[in-house]
């Protein structure tokens, strides 16, 4: 990017060092640390019984189990994610029920308000009925990405409390409510159409 | 051992630099070093190669950042409060109003959170979903950091806006 | 005769062994007909030929319970869909090669699998839930929606309506002309058009880099929140800009300055006019940088 590369902040950071040496040398101190505790290979082995099959299955249940709860853990986190930011997105669409009409790119006016809830809700529900038939890794980056969007709405809102006749703030806060609903049915539609068996999904 | 400390010293440079511009203070980025080398020894066995061997032991190295600054309650992501800067650069310290300063020491006046992030984009090139993974942000949030960080910078060197 | 309509009508279906198996099948389709291809469990490549038939390979998958070819009664609508049995998961992938008539309309929903569309000049819906979806258009449509594939579009100059809609999954489109839709939350967007009537872009974190020429009187509406807008104009250039950012910078090669929207709280804005001023952009982020230059 031309234009970038003569930014003058962007020369000042590239002539930045990347390297700078300690005051003394660190290795000894590594080094006294590494020999006190030797290294341990991933995953852990856990203390077993001497006999090889026993160590193998514990082994292989570690991985097991340390994949499922890593599993569990982004899936909880991304809910816990989503449920707080619906919550709060909820809570600002109850506090300013309905912003003043604006206009949308070519042409058309939209309103916030008991109808956007409403729909909201009602593809809300649909939302959780089809992510549920997605192979875990989308469905957690369809999770992760609608908290991203629900975060941006609530940074949006947090930020029109300090500024609160900003027209670019308004406009785009509903668009971003625009894009959670048209997220929101997009999962829907696409799901429907290949998912709609109840047969699983055999790959990632 | 001796290809180990072979590998210590070709990236304890990059290292300490990282270290030391999120964490401002020579001790603290002298231990967090000595801690990613320590730590990056006993899991060698979970490098599977899948970036170069620098990136890991930067990720390594962030977490320690993160690690020392939640157990000495020094700060949160996104923090607004600029805290008083200890000795990366020479002069260092709060800056009078009006004063311009160069980079090196503009970069160590930025909020945490802030700082992180140019640190990690603007100086050591990852991108922004690297570096929201290394820092446990939301991309947008990484971004959000970064705009404001960029602003700062500037205001605070000096410089106005990009001219044609 | 009866009886040839009866068969026309008649699904054709295959018994699928339980281990996998290849599978070969020709039906006669209208050169103009619609296909639609449904596929849970593999990839979907498809070309255009000149005959007027569908012909579909498949290698199935162990526990694909059979694959569909059907055909309607004048050929005008043939589905492909690959059936697995309800209740029980199928431990392989079926990847199906489909040859369809050249100008054939062309719907495709898959899962998790890649979508390679090659020489269909007819109108393209293409659905997917993960896997990459490339494809070439010829057509006045193409609608693409995908959760976290990505999408690589070539167009080929013919005017057209293009949308694309991806959650996390990147976009790129090249030799595009006319009207454009495309929406991302966090996927970016690498897109080259000849030339822009109407064009309208949304992100929430993506970052977009367009590169086109503005027609008289086009419309361009952009928006991010916290991903950064990059735009190449080429000439000729004739065009009105109004970019405004909350936390954003703006930079741009024109010459005005972008300005502090108020003095003591956040905001910058940049209005100036380029020749007449009879194209409109309008570009708004929260917290992305709007960059505007001319190649």
């Amino acid at each position: 990017m031309n234009e970038k590369s003569r930014d003058p902040l962007d020369l000042a950071l590239d002539s930045l060092p990347r390297e700078m040496q300690p005051d003394r040398d660190l290795w000894a101190g590594i080094r006294t640390q590494i020999e006190v505790s030797p290294s341990a290979s991933f995953p852990a082995t856990p203390r077993v019984a001497a006999r090889p099959w026993m160590r193998l299955a514990a082994g292989f249940l570690l991985v097991v189990a340390s994949s499922f709860t890593t599993y569990l853990l982004v899936q909880q986190s991304a809910q816990k994610q989503v449920q707080q930011a619906r919550q709060s997105a909820a809570t600002q669409l109850q506090q300013a029920p309905s912003l003043p009409a604006m206009p949308v790119s070519f042409g058309g006016r939209e309103e916030l308000g008991k109808g956007y809830l409403q729909a909201r809700e009602a593809l809300d529900a649909e939302f959780k009925r089809q992510v549920e038939m997605l192979p875990p890794v989308t469905r957690a980056k369809l999770e992760r990405n609608l908290a991203d969007l629900r975060r941006a709405a609530s940074e949006i809102s947090a930020t029109l409390a300090e500024h609160p006749s900003n027209p670019l703030l308004q406009e785009l806060l509903l668009s971003t409510y625009q894009s959670e609903l048209a997220l929101l049915g997009s999962v829907g539609e696409v799901t429907a159409s290949t998912l709609n068996q109840p047969s699983r999904e055999t790959r990632l | 051992m001796q290809a180990f400390e072979r590998l210590y010293r070709l990236h304890v440079g990059r290292v300490l630099g990282l270290c030391l511009r999120m964490t401002r203070r020579r001790d603290i980025a002298e231990d967090c070093v000595q801690q990613t080398f320590v730590r990056a020894w006993r899991n060698l066995g979970a490098f599977e190669g899948r970036s170069a061997f620098g990136t890991w032991l930067h990720r390594i190295a962030v977490n320690e950042v993160l690690t020392y600054a939640r157990n000495h309650g020094t700060r949160v992501e996104g923090s607004d409060a600029d805290e008083p800067v200890e000795e990366i650069s020479e002069g260092a310290g709060e800056l009078d109003v009006g004063e311009v300063v160069d980079v090196e020491r503009a970069l160590a006046t930025l909020p945490e959170g802030a700082r992180h992030v140019v640190v990690l984009q603007a100086v050591y090139g990852y991108s922004h979903e690297e570096v929201a993974d290394m820092l446990g942000i939301a991309v947008g949030t990484c971004k959000a950091q970064l705009h404001r960080g960029r602003r700062l910078l500037r205001e605070r060197m000096g410089m106005k806006e990009l001219e044609s | 005769m009866k009886f040839l309509r009866v068969i026309g009508a008649t699904a054709l279906c295959f018994a699928i062994a339980a281990h996998a198996d290849s599978v070969e099948k020709r039906v006669p389709a209208d050169s103009r007909g619609e296909v639609e291809i449904v596929n849970v469990s593999g990839d979907v490549q498809v070309s255009g030929w000149d005959r007027p038939e569908v012909e579909v390979s498949a290698e199935l998958g162990r526990g694909v319970e059979r694959l569909d070819v059907l055909g309607d009664e004048k050929n005008r609508r043939t589905t492909v869909k690959v059936v697995l049995p309800g209740g029980h998961s199928a431990s392989g992938s079926s990847d199906l090669i489909v040859r369809v008539p050249r100008d054939s309309a062309l719907t495709i929903n898959t899962v998790s699998a890649d979508q390679t569309i090659s020489d269909v000049h007819g109108v393209q819906r293409l659905q997917a839930v993960s896997g990459t979806i490339n494809t070439q258009t010829w057509a006045e449509e193409l609608a693409i929606k995908t959760i976290s594939g990505d999408v690589v579009v070539r167009a080929h100059k013919n005017p057209s309506n293009i949308t694309v809609t991806s959650v996390s999954g990147g976009i790129s489109l090249a030799d595009a002309v006319g009207e454009l839709s495309m929406e991302t939350v966090t996927g970016d967007m690498s897109i080259n058009m000849e030339s822009l009537t109407r064009g309208r872009i949304r992100t929430t974190n993506g970052d977009v880099h367009l590169r086109t020429v503005l027609a008289r009187d086009a419309r361009l509406d952009a928006e991010a929140i916290n991903g950064d807008l990059r735009f190449t104009l080429r000439n000729p250039l004739d065009a009105e800009f109004d970019i405004e950012t909350f936390n954003g910078e703006i930079d741009n090669c024109f010459g005005p300055k972008s300005e502090r929207k108020h003095e003591f709280a956040p905001g910058n804005v940049l209005r100036f006019k380029e020749g007449a001023g009879s194209a409109r952009v309008r570009v708004k982020t929260l917290n992305g940088g709007v960059e505007i230059c001319k190649e």
